[in-house]
């Protein structure tokens, strides 16, 4: 069974089709990428993942995830898939940790919720452990300070590690990273990626790895789906599309990347 | 913004007013608690006793000289304080609670819902409070002090509501409002881990505010004879005794408007101090 079976996915506001019949499979354990322009649509393709669309905004088609009929469901329904199936991981690492609550609590919240949910109660020392843990998982330096800090008091690498570990916390089958590594400087930008990588690959998660930047996608995703204006253009294996664009819009990310490396050959 | 501007320049000459209002705030508040506190116990006379000769000026024995009927007035104005300090926690005490729990459920619900709602409190904020507040009273049949509370409580709900569907509505915005949901979380959970202590800087800072403005529209209330009934000695009613005598005895109007001032002040100076104390982010830079 396919982790997440995404079908003839139309997102409409009034009149007007955001996403158009865009359909897309991620099996357990794979790496997906999903490219396009500012716009396209990629958000809110994975917000409909979990059924989070923002109001007024209608889906129609159909979404499995993990089985679960997404449209239409029940928000109790909808509540029990989230976190355990697909956790995300978002754009401004800022905005995406509450300013006025400590990093441990925050990191202690998604896991205090699984052992809820799973039936038992943990201890606040096993739970401060698990928070440890896994700020350990995505090599935080410091851990004592960074529990105690509030996320004004860390850098913005360090945030989104941080709302990685949360992410990673909810042990989903499905980690959906939306473009994670745009608000980063480059150096910190490859270190995040990396980390992503090494984690996906480790814990056994899928990835759906958004963004529009093709290199990065390159490097996580061994599958990717191009979309533009809320239509997909191009899917495949990442060497085969990458390798071969034949739409217009690939032809030009590619080419656009390509200039960019001889760009720099040529400094060097 | 004021983040920046906090990391860029830690401008001493900004910490100090802010702390020296917080100070004076909570020294002039704080002033008046004592003296409402002690009046539970004692005061210099008895509020209802002739104590002295009419309309007395300022001496050892009657601090604030007399009334129209010989009765001490400090002793008056002492229990005003009292009066003025349970009439401003009662109303802002009522308006949190039906003004957060309103605003909260209309920064959560559907469109229609959060329109009825945005739109009964805009209507009941252009309704002058103090005509609101008569309203309640006239409805309640007898003024008391109760009644004066609830009304003033009913009238500055809207205020609070209104102010907690918008800070509400922008922070369910937030990504990680969002990033909770994603991962599972619950609507109570939202509202009470999230929700509430983000805006709870903002939501304190306004009932501050609110408390100044209820202990102002309570005198007004009680000056129009429509606050707590004799022998509640409301510095509105002091006020309004002393109307007759401003010429011959100024200082009958004078003694109340310095003690309903001066708590005011205090509120508000509370209220620009306390703007600081719930956001870690500006804690830093003190
Ligand atoms: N709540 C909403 N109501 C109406 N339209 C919306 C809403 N949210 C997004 N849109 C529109 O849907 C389209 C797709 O938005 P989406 O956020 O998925 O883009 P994106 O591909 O993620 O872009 P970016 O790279 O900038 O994040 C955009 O044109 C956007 O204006
Ligand atoms: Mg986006």
């Amino acid at each position: 069974m396919s982790l997440l079976r995404i079908e003839n996915l139309t997102i409409r506001t009034g009149g007007q089709a955001l996403v158009k019949d865009m359909s897309l499979v991620i099996e357990p354990g794979a790496r997906v990428g999903l490219i396009g322009e500012s716009g396209s649509g990629k958000s809110l393709t994975a917000l409909a993942a979990i059924g989070l669309l923002p109001p007024g905004l209608k889906p129609e088609g159909s979404i499995l995830l993990d089985g679960v009929q997404v449209i239409g469901a029940s928000e109790e329904k909808l509540k029990a898939l989230r976190g355990r199936t697909a956790a995300f991981v978002f754009q401004e690492p800022l905005t995406a940790l509450d300013p006025l609550m400590k990093i441990g609590r925050q990191v202690a919240e998604p896991i205090a919720r699984r052992h809820r949910r799973d039936g038992r109660s943990a201890g606040r020392q096993e739970i401060v452990a698990e928070v440890r843990h896994y700020l350990e998982r995505v090599a935080l330096p410091d851990i004592d300070r960074i529990m105690n800090a509030y996320p004004f008091q860390i850098s913005g690498g360090q945030r989104q590690r941080v709302a990685i570990a949360m992410a990673l916390a909810c042990r989903p089958k499905l980690l959906i990273a939306d473009e994670p590594t745009t608000a980063l400087d480059v150096t910190t930008q490859a270190e995040i990626l990396e980390l992503l990588s090494t984690l996906v690959r480790e814990e056994g998660m899928a990835l759906l790895f958004i963004s529009h930047d093709l290199p990065v996608v390159a490097k996580v995703a061994e599958e990717v789906t191009v979309l533009r204006r809320g239509q997909v253009v191009e899917q495949g294996p990442v060497r085969s599309v990458f390798g071969s664009p034949q739409h217009e819009y690939t032809k030009m990310l590619v080419d656009a990347a390509a200039a960019f490396d001889r760009a720099l050959g040529a400094q060097q | 913004m004021t983040d920046l501007v906090d990391l860029q320049a830690p401008a001493p000459a900004r910490r100090t007013p802010r702390s020296l209002t917080l100070s004076v705030g909570l020294v002039l508040v704080g002033l008046h608690l004592f003296v409402a506190l002690l009046t539970l116990f004692w005061t210099p006379y008895d509020p209802t006793a002739m104590t002295g000769g009419r309309l007395e000026p300022p001496s050892w024995a009657h601090w604030a000289g007399t009334d129209r009927l010989g009765r001490d007035l400090f002793t008056q104005i002492m229990i005003g304080s009292r009066i003025a300090l349970t009439v401003g926690a009662g109303a802002v005490a009522i308006a949190a609670a039906i003004g957060v729990t309103l605003g909260v459920l209309a920064a959560f619900a559907t469109r229609t819902l959060d329109d009825v709602l945005a739109a009964t409190f805009d209507i009941l904020i252009a309704f002058p409070t103090l005509l609101l507040a008569m309203l309640v009273v006239a409805a309640t049949d007898t003024a008391s002090l109760f009644s004066a509370i609830l009304a003033l409580g009913i009238a500055i709900s809207a205020i609070v509501a209104r102010l907690t569907r918008i800070l509400a509505k922008r922070v369910l915005a937030m990504d990680y409002i969002t990033a909770a949901r994603t991962a599972g979380s619950s609507w109570p959970s939202i509202v009470f881990r999230h929700v509430l202590p983000n805006i709870w800087p903002t939501l304190s800072v306004n009932f501050a505010l609110q408390f100044g403005i209820a202990i102002i529209a309570e005198a007004s209330l009680s000056y129009l004879g429509l606050g707590a009934p004799p022998p509640n000695a409301s510095w509105g009613r002091l006020l309004q005794e002393a109307q007759g005598t401003v010429y011959t005895a100024p200082f009958g109007a004078v003694a109340p408007g310095i003690a309903l001032v001066s708590l005011v002040i205090g509120m508000n100076l509370l209220a620009d101090g306390l703007r600081d104390v719930g956001d870690p982010t500006r804690r830093r830079s003190r």
